[in-house]
């Protein structure tokens, strides 16, 4: 971590200017124990010199560590509140100009401000000098990033209700600039001013700023933004169940294409449910998969998204008449929030339509928790299907009633009905015999005969060459590669003389 | 208020003045209320004609109302309330009417409008009785228009707890399990004993014949022949003219006692030659472009 290792240099530095002064001091050269108020302080002040450097070389890599100092930051101040407020509130008291209009706001949001007890106070020879550090002007990014941080501070405090009026100043603030650099700075705002309204469980009315936040990031380019906030408008409409206005949002809005892999998988996830509600199986499976895909794969970070997209897949799945993979329904930590998606698992898998009310009825509570609950509804055909499946490669003559009661279906009096369809739409290979009432099975004939290993074949073919076109579109050289190939005029007048004189030395051999 | 300020905004020959101070606007309630009334004794009485004037008549009136949605008050006085409630009354009696009628795209618009009442102005109005009848007359339209995807839109708007207790949302829910499932006998005997039975009769039409085209469908696939009788039953045909109206349509072949359906035997499988073609020329294309 960069910081820590700032903080080492910053603490050998100390010995040896005491060293310089008064070698008697030899108290002093300990180490002193280690201060988070500190940490904090430096971490700070490591955050407004990244800021300053992205604003000034706009290179993406200070905005980067920036913001995951930012991070760094919020984790600090969850784990110890008490120490990091003060700290907080008197970096804020300093950084805030007397006649900015926020600062009493904030101020008031925190915990009595600090006084900075500066190590390096004794020390006269220290390149800070005797007194306060350089005032520098307030940037807009570095204004943001401190309304970021005390918002979070409250939410995380559970002072919800007195975040929302902060969250509103700040998506005020954010409207009245107009800067390329505000970017990855606003994406953060716009997230944690939505997740303070969610917490509030008031997210309808962020929904219209956040519209024409959307719009108007789009007009000033603003590409993370506008990915956050088409993943923040979606999760608005799917929390408020409004899939048809979700639906036309997307058709209208493009998502961005240089947005980083975690927005780009909550965005597949909400496309994947929007398109299962929509009996759109099919795309929903793929878009779910790539979001399982894109999700941080260490299986310690992103377990509720991930757990999230699972689910959702796995019944995507048995809709569309496949079965889910076994591997995450066993692995440790996912096995216990898996386990009533397992139980469907198995009674779709078996035909059982017994087991598959018992997990109904067993789990109602968790699949409604999870928002899944219409959808595992419609998995009932699917039960049935498979059962009979079953039934008929097992039987080439079975009575219909018979058949009704192995499916154990509520009303055996539509066995026929449901036959027939399933025969119609090309589950069974069969035929009734309505007098008798016999379902009659054909044998199965040989696949291999048909097209179907073709179209297999093509499926595979395709996803092949298509990840070898990404291949190759990913492999970007190194930006300074060819830089250091470049000789430098001495080595080559040094080659130009070693040439010369090997010509020399062939011509004289020559002569002889 | 913004009407009680504005100039007197030029009049039409059919638009009424807009009220300029309270005491209009409550006198024009009173009007409209009263026209309700009269509306509402003829729709019970089955006058059509007269009904759908007098709706005209009615929405007409509503104009003049200055609290309707998309300008829905906060927190609305108890005229503007009354206003709403007049509103409301209005567009359902008028998606009842329509059905009456038989003219399905004014359902539809009634409904549309209808739902932004039940959204937002959930909490200011009281319940109103014929929002679930309603609700579930419009998901039955949906299932008999076979729009599938859209008819469980609507059914994910409705909290869960609801869909299993209320018996008129109750009703389109199980319909659409049957239909799925194949058990399409239950669909046909839900016409006559449905909770439906007499606003929703048209779409319960719509979705016999629908579901009769499917049951004809399975049974070519599923029977190699059947006896007329049982077939007749199976689709609810009322007597055996139906049948054979409806056999002759689909080229089904009655001899005696039996019907045949007119399956060939297996035909050869037919080549996709021209998808076969693009797909390997697509190969090709891409193989050339691996270095």
């Amino acid at each position: 971590r960069r910081a820590s290792s700032c903080r080492r240099r910053a603490g050998s530095s100390m010995p040896e200017a005491m060293e310089i002064e008064t070698p008697a001091k030899k108290a002093e050269e300990e180490k002193p124990p280690p201060d988070p108020a500190a940490f904090y302080r430096a971490d700070c002040k490591l955050m407004a010199s990244a800021v300053e450097r992205f604003v000034a070389v706009r290179e993406a890599r200070f905005a980067t560590a920036a913001l995951r100092l930012m991070a760094v930051l919020r984790g600090a101040g969850r784990s110890s509140p008490a120490v990091t407020g003060p700290v907080l509130a008197a970096f804020v008291s300093a950084s805030f100009s007397p006649s900015h209009p926020l600062r009493e706001r904030l101020l008031a949001a925190l915990p009595p401000p600090a006084v900075e007890a500066e190590p390096v106070a004794a020390n006269s020879k220290s390149p800070e000098g005797a007194g306060e550090p350089k005032k520098r002007p307030l940037l807009p990014e570095m204004e943001l990033l401190l309304e970021i941080l005390v918002l979070q501070s409250l939410i995380d405090g559970g002072k919800v209700a007195e975040s929302l009026p902060l969250a509103d100043t700040v998506l005020e603030r954010i409207g009245g600039w107009n800067r390329r650099t505000l970017d990855p700075f606003a994406e953060r705002a716009y997230f944690y001013a939505s997740f303070a309204y969610e917490k509030a469980g008031r997210i309808e009315s962020i929904r219209s700023r956040l519209l024409a936040a959307q719009r108007t990031a789009g007009l000033h380019h603003y590409s993370a933004c506008q990915a956050t906030l088409l993943n923040l408008l979606l999760r608005s409409y799917q929390s408020a169940k409004l899939f048809v206005q979700a639906d036309k949002l997307l058709a209208k809005s493009t998502f961005p294409e240089t947005a980083s892999n975690a927005q780009l998988a909550r965005f597949l996830y909400y496309n994947g449910r929007i398109k299962a509600l929509q009996l759109e199986y099919s795309e929903a499976h793929r878009c779910l998969l790539q979001a399982q895909r894109k999700a941080p794969q260490t299986s310690t970070k992103a377990v509720g998204f991930k757990l999230a997209a699972y689910k959702l897949g796995a019944i995507v799945q048995l809709l569309l008449g496949e079965i889910p993979e076994r591997a995450i329904f066993r692995a440790s930590n996912t096995r216990a929030a898996m386990k009533p998606y397992q139980q469907l698992v198995q009674a779709v898998r078996l035909g059982d339509l017994a087991a598959f009310r018992d997990a109904m009825t067993e789990h109602a509570a968790t699949f409604t928790a999870d928002g899944n609950a219409t959808l595992v509804m419609r998995l009932r055909q699917n039960v049935i299907r498979a059962g009979l499946r079953n039934i008929s490669l097992a039987y080439a003559r079975i009575r219909l009633t018979d058949a009704a009661q192995k499916l154990s279906l509520d009303h055996p009096d539509d066995m026929e009905s449901i036959a027939a369809k399933a025969i119609r739409d090309g589950v069974i290979d069969a035929s009734i015999d309505h007098v008798s009432g016999v379902l009659i099975s054909t044998g199965a004939h040989d696949t291999y005969s048909t097209l179907e290993p073709q179209a297999a074949f093509h499926k595979r073919i395709v996803f092949c060459l298509n990840l070898h076109n990404d291949a190759v579109k990913a492999m970007t050289y190194p930006p300074d590669a060819h830089k250091g190939e470049l000789p430098d005029a001495d080595a080559i007048k040094e080659r130009q003389r070693e040439e010369q004189e090997l010509a020399e030395a062939l011509a004289e051999e020559d002569e002889f | 208020e913004m009407v009680a300020d504005a100039a007197p905004l030029p009049t039409c020959a059919h638009c009424p003045e807009r009220p300029s101070s309270s005491s209009d606007q409550a006198e024009s309630i009173q009007a409209a209320a009263a026209l309700l009334e009269q509306f509402k004794s003829s729709f019970a009485k089955e006058e059509l004609d007269t009904s759908v004037k007098q709706l005209a008549q009615l929405k007409i009136a509503m104009l003049s109302f200055s609290s309707l949605p998309p300008a829905i008050p906060a927190v609305p006085s108890s005229s503007q309330q009354q206003e709403l409630l007049l509103a409301r009354d209005v567009l359902e009696h008028g998606a009842l009417v329509s059905i009456k009628t038989v003219d399905i795209p004014a359902f539809e618009r009634h409904i549309a409008q209808l739902k932004v009442y039940y959204t937002h102005c959930a909490s200011l109005l009281p319940e109103s009785p014929r929002r679930y009848p309603l609700l579930g007359l419009n998901l039955l339209r949906l299932l008999a228009q076979n729009r599938i995807a859209e008819f469980h839109t609507e059914l994910e708007l409705l909290p869960p707890g609801l869909q299993a207790s209320n018996e008129f949302l109750k009703f389109p829910a199980q319909l659409e399990q049957h239909i799925m499932e194949g058990s399409y006998n239950r669909v046909l005997s839900a016409k006559q004993t449905g909770t439906y039975a007499a606003e929703g009769l048209y779409f319960m039409d719509m979705l016999v014949d629908t579901v009769r085209d499917e049951i004809a469908e399975c049974s070519e696939k599923a029977y190699k022949a059947i006896a007329v009788s049982d077939l007749q039953s199976m689709l609810m045909l009322g007597s055996e003219a139906e049948l054979n109206d409806f056999a002759s349509g689909r080229s089904w072949r009655i001899d005696g006692a039996n019907v045949t359906f007119g399956t060939d035997g297996d035909k050869p499988l037919a080549l996709p030659a021209s998808q076969l073609i693009h797909e390997s020329l697509a190969y090709a294309k891409e193989l050339e472009r691996i270095v």
